[in-house]
């Protein structure tokens, strides 16, 4: 909402600068976001929020202005006299609901011309165009008083009458902005004997517009129902000052008001001969009453207001208070003060005018909280762990286009969609973190030698709604210097498993596996689900290169994982027991042996564990080769086993037995060769 | 060599001791005194001529010398050693540093993890909620109404019905991407009975084209505290304690009011501008303020709808966006650069 200075002293007396002015407006509430000299005036513009509609308007403003700076607020005009009708006009309403209050005045042997050159720079200021005397004044009157009006060229309006009802299927109306608009049954219109003439609180029609031709006036001045307004401009897509009023709701005597000032005005600058008028309304709304217990104010605000001062500032505001008792007021709300219902309403009304800036600071009393949920610190720490890891986090968009999906090739059955999207870019919910991941090491693979990132968040899908996820990938090398030179490290999949075990480990998640299985973005031979207790707790893998091409990532591997953070969290095992630190010699062996290629090594390890041995204490591949000097076929591998005895020193021969028994158990069931 | 003088010697080898710096010096030394042709090899030999008791006395004085130079070069040798083990090259220091390779926290979850701490600090506990959220809790129960002019900045996404799971769809909820944090709060306060202190970091949605100030998907910190007793003071306190703690103790503060419709009162919180003290610039329009959140004590209506008595509890909640906050913070002038992930971007934080 745009007013200026000069416009605002027709209502106010104003004793302050625009500058003091803009200030205390914006701290009672009204914030003014833009104030610019124009000419011998100022243009204020100030952000009025959709609870009070009765600021949309100079006098609005100027009851404001006058309680918070203290000065007088004056407006007064006197209403040209009322003739009887030489023309009758009828009124017709189809519902009281969609127009409780139409007022049609009907003023004859208007002279249009110009506006006053006032008019028409206040209009301007405010961004108006300036069309003729009677236009600009119902737009004056609308800016001064804040209730819309039209006026209709009335030798246009056939059958003398003027009916408010919804649009018929497919009727429509050719408007003053030369647009024509289709209707229907949902949207109010004001008709004619033959034809709708206008969109009730919207736009005016053309073909009924006051021009320079028109000689007599229908003045209207109504209350729509809100609701139809907002939804009828919606489904038109047309937002104009009028409908934003009426969809904010208006004031009934505030719309005989506006009628009468704009007829004084008419009366003053458009020299009409004969003024009557036709008036229909089904109820006058009555004063909304508050008992008001003035303790409130104190428990709300946390510091106290004499009781004069709430009365002071309440009646400034016109509302009508009695005091009931000590603490209690009887408040009744002026008509066009909508938003105030009850006392918490009355409470805001006195500590904004009193001043935010006065009340003081205090700290409250805050209970400890008995069960302190730590998903939120366990997330914290796996964060570190990643980022311990070289990785950097990344924060992606929820929302892609389908078609990335199918790029991706994931199946799109219980994938989730927006019914309302922007575009269809962001058509559907990730049903997984791949995409983004890949997004973002395309982006940067061209800068950096090397990318890893990870990314948190919620993924979405048809079963659980939504789910929290971690994704991890790894792209390119890493290099150091050393001494004696450049190193490079290529990223393959054991980072990424290395990676996802630490997170396992500091979660305390020791029963978990990485079973074979092949995924379709995965390249065949290194797809892995990864299970937590036998559950499905995400995937570990090199993309598939077909995949990877569509993202512009050419001839590089990537590597990715996602693991269910819910299911991690769910499974995470934090009891820890000490054990004794150790009192005698721990004995390690080696064993080196060569191994059929397809031997798992993972089979292997957990066979030996399992097979018995209460003095191996660990054991562990701590060498692996393939390649030259291997028959192929083979991998060599050197098995360290650590032994140990909390009770004594292990004699040789003890050792001997068990690491005797760990070498026959790998050549018969693993046809291991010693090397 | 009858004439040799012992306590020369000895005076002599501590001077020559003091130079000794590298175990090649050190060796040398060794080898010159207790080497098979060494000083004291060439004065034993020379006692073979001496008579008995002179050559007892002087066989005892080389003995004593003797031990006393295996002392002094075992001790210099642990001494040297101790200095380094290398060789004693030159390392030129201008060569990068071999370390670990570091990551780094995306800026945006580094400022919910700091203003999630100063909150937890005071008290607060953090709760996360759903982002697929039921219109009632998005809207009606936050007594925002579905069709009226309050609910424009609201603009919302919703989620196709024909996709949800069938569980959903036999409700007569429609669900969406929730627009604010602010669902959360129902939902804390349907589950749990006050008193209750809780902040909510999340992803909030709204159908917004992206450019260089909008974004469809941004991040919120909500809090809110609810007991029998909670004043709008407080609410000012807390949140100048957390002005405090993210932008600095100078930082100045103002409370605006405004208007929400699950808050009453309600204000919306300006910081004195961090880039120009509050003297007016570009990033805060001339105006010498930065709005960084809204506020308010929850409106009665919000009680009800969860259930509890107005008449007995009374809170406070506010919200925040973090973009926002982590731009004014830093300088960053377009909010794309969140989503785009250059590491080029992340590294500097």
């Amino acid at each position: 909402m745009k007013f200026t200075y000069q416009w605002l002293l027709d209502f106010v007396e104003i004793k302050v600068s625009p500058e003091e002015l803009s200030h205390k407006l914006t701290m009672a509430g009204l914030e003014v976001v833009s104030l610019e000299q124009k000419g011998k005036d100022w243009v204020f513009e100030v952000e009025v929020t959709s609870n009070r509609p009765d600021l949309l308007s100079v006098i609005g403003i100027a009851r404001e202005v006058g309680l918070i700076c203290k000065c007088k607020f004056k407006f007064k005009f006197s209403l040209p006299k009322i003739q009887k009708s030489s023309q009758k006009i009828n009124i017709k309403i189809d519902s009281p609901q969609d127009c409780p209050f139409y007022c049609a005045r009907v003023i004859k042997d208007v002279a249009i011309d110009y506006s006053p050159v006032w008019i028409k720079e206040r209009l301007e200021a405010v961004g108006l165009r300036s069309i003729n005397n009677v236009v600009d004044i119902t737009n004056y009157v609308q800016f001064s008083l804040g209730h819309p009006l039209h006026a209709f060229d009335l030798d246009k309006i056939q059958d003398n009458l003027i009916y408010v009802r919804r649009a018929k299927e497919k009727e429509n109306l050719l408007a003053i902005d030369g647009k024509s608009y289709i209707l229907d049954k949902d949207i109010l219109v004001i008709a004619d004997g033959k034809r709708v003439i206008a969109l009730a609180g919207i736009i005016g029609g053309k073909e009924t517009e006051v021009g320079l031709s028109t000689k007599n006036i229908l003045l209207e001045s109504a209350k729509f129902n809100p609701l139809i307004i907002r939804r009828g401009r919606q489904k038109l897509g047309l937002n104009t000052e009028s409908s934003y009023r009426f969809e904010r709701d208006v004031d009934i005597f505030n719309a005989r008001l506006a009628s009468n000032y704009a007829v004084y005005l008419i009366k003053q600058f458009c020299s009409p001969k004969e003024i009557s008028e036709r008036q229909t309304h089904f109820f006058v709304p009555l004063k909304e009453r508050i008992i008001f217990n003035v303790d409130e104010v104190e428990r709300i605000l946390g510091v106290k207001v004499k009781k004069e001062k709430i009365s002071y500032i309440l009646k400034g505001l016109e509302f009508q208070t009695k005091a009931i008792n000590k603490s209690k007021l009887e408040v009744k709300v002026p008509s066009f003060r909508k938003d105030i219902k009850e006392g918490i309403d009355l409470v805001e009304e006195v500590a904004r005018i009193w001043g935010y800036e006065n009340i003081p600071l205090s700290l409250p009393y805050i209970k400890p909280v008995e069960k302190i949920d730590r998903n939120f610190d366990i997330i914290s720490q796996i964060k570190t762990i990643l980022i311990g890891q070289g990785l950097f986090e990344v924060i992606n968009y929820s929302l892609w286009s389908k078609k990335i999906l199918e790029d991706v090739g994931i199946n799109l059955e219980d994938i989730l969609y927006i019914s309302n999207p922007l575009s269809k870019l962001q058509e559907v919910l990730r049903p997984l973190l791949l995409p983004g991941l890949l997004f973002n090491i395309s982006k940067n693979i061209r800068y950096q030698e090397g990318v890893s990132i990870f990314e948190m968040g919620r993924i979405f899908n048809k079963e659980k709604n939504e789910e929290n996820f971690l994704g991890i990938a790894l792209c390119g090398k890493r290099a150091f210097l050393t001494e004696t030179g450049r190193k490079e490290e290529h990223f393959n999949l054991l980072h990424l498993k290395g990676v996802v075990e630490l997170i396992f480990k500091k979660l305390g998640i020791r029963d978990f596996d990485f079973v074979f299985h092949h995924l379709p973005y995965l390249e065949s031979n290194q797809s892995f689900i990864i299970t937590i207790k036998q559950k499905n707790a995400g995937y570990l893998g090199k993309l598939n290169p077909s995949v990877t091409n569509k993202f512009d990532i050419n001839k590089k591997d990537v590597f990715i994982s996602e693991l269910n953070l819910d299911l991690l969290l769910e499974s995470a095992d934090f009891n820890k027991k000490y054990h004794p630190l150790p009192i005698y010699p721990l004995v390690k062996r080696d064993i080196s042996i060569l191994l059929k290629e397809e031997i798992p090594l993972k089979d292997l390890i957990k066979r030996i564990e399992n097979c018995g041995l209460p003095l191996l204490k660990k054991i562990q591949v701590i060498d692996f080769y393939k390649g030259e000097s291997i028959p192929t076929g083979f991998k060599a591998v050197t098995l360290g086993c650590s032994y140990y005895s909390d009770t004594h020193t292990l004699t040789d021969e003890e050792i001997n037995t068990a690491h005797n028994k760990i070498i026959d158990l790998l050549k018969s069931e693993f046809s291991a060769q010693l090397r | 060599m009858s004439n040799f003088n012992l306590e020369e010697i000895e005076k002599k080898l501590e001077e020559e001791f003091k130079e000794i710096d590298s175990p090649n010096k050190l060796e040398n030394l060794r080898l010159q005194y207790l080497g098979r042709k060494g000083i004291l090899a060439q004065l034993t030999s020379g006692l073979a001529i001496l008579p008995l008791e002179e050559r007892r006395q002087k066989g005892q004085r080389i003995n004593a010398l003797k031990q006393k130079i295996e002392t002094f070069l075992s001790a210099k040798e642990k001494e040297l050693a101790d200095i380094s083990f290398s060789s004693g090259e030159k390392i030129d220091i201008g060569l990068p540093a071999v370390a670990q390779h570091f990551g780094g926290l995306h800026p945006i979850h580094q400022m919910i993890g700091e203003i999630c701490k100063i909150f937890v600090n005071m008290g607060f506990k953090v709760v996360e909620g759903p982002e697929i959220e039921t219109e009632y809790n998005n809207f009606t129960a936050l007594n925002i109404a579905l069709e009226h002019p309050c609910r424009d900045v609201f603009d919302t996404f919703y989620i196709k019905e024909e996709t949800l799971n069938p569980s959903f769809k036999n409700s007569k909820e429609k669900f969406l991407l929730r627009s604010h944090t602010s669902p959360v709060q129902i939902r804390v306060m349907q589950t749990y009975k006050p008193p209750l202190a809780v902040v909510v970091p999340g992803k909030v949605y709204r159908p917004d084209a992206v450019d260089a100030s909008h974004s469809f998907m941004f991040h919120q910190i909500e809090g809110f505290l609810v007991d029998k007793e909670v004043k709008f003071s407080d609410l000012k306190g807390i949140l100048y304690n957390f002005a405090c703690n993210v932008f600095g103790e100078k930082i100045k503060m103002r409370f605006r009011p405004h208007y929400f419709p699950f808050t009453e009162p309600s204000a919306e919180v300006d910081i004195s501008c961090i880039i120009c003290d509050g003297k007016g610039c570009s990033v805060c329009s001339k105006k010498g303020w930065l709005e960084v959140l809204g506020c308010g004590m929850i409106h009665p209506k919000v009680f009800k709808n969860v259930g509890y008595d107005p008449k007995e509890y009374k809170g406070f909640a506010f919200g925040m966006g973090v973009e926002r906050i982590v731009m004014l913070k830093y300088g960053i002038d377009d909010i794309r650069l969140f989503f785009e992930n250059d590491l080029r971007f992340l590294e500097q934080f």
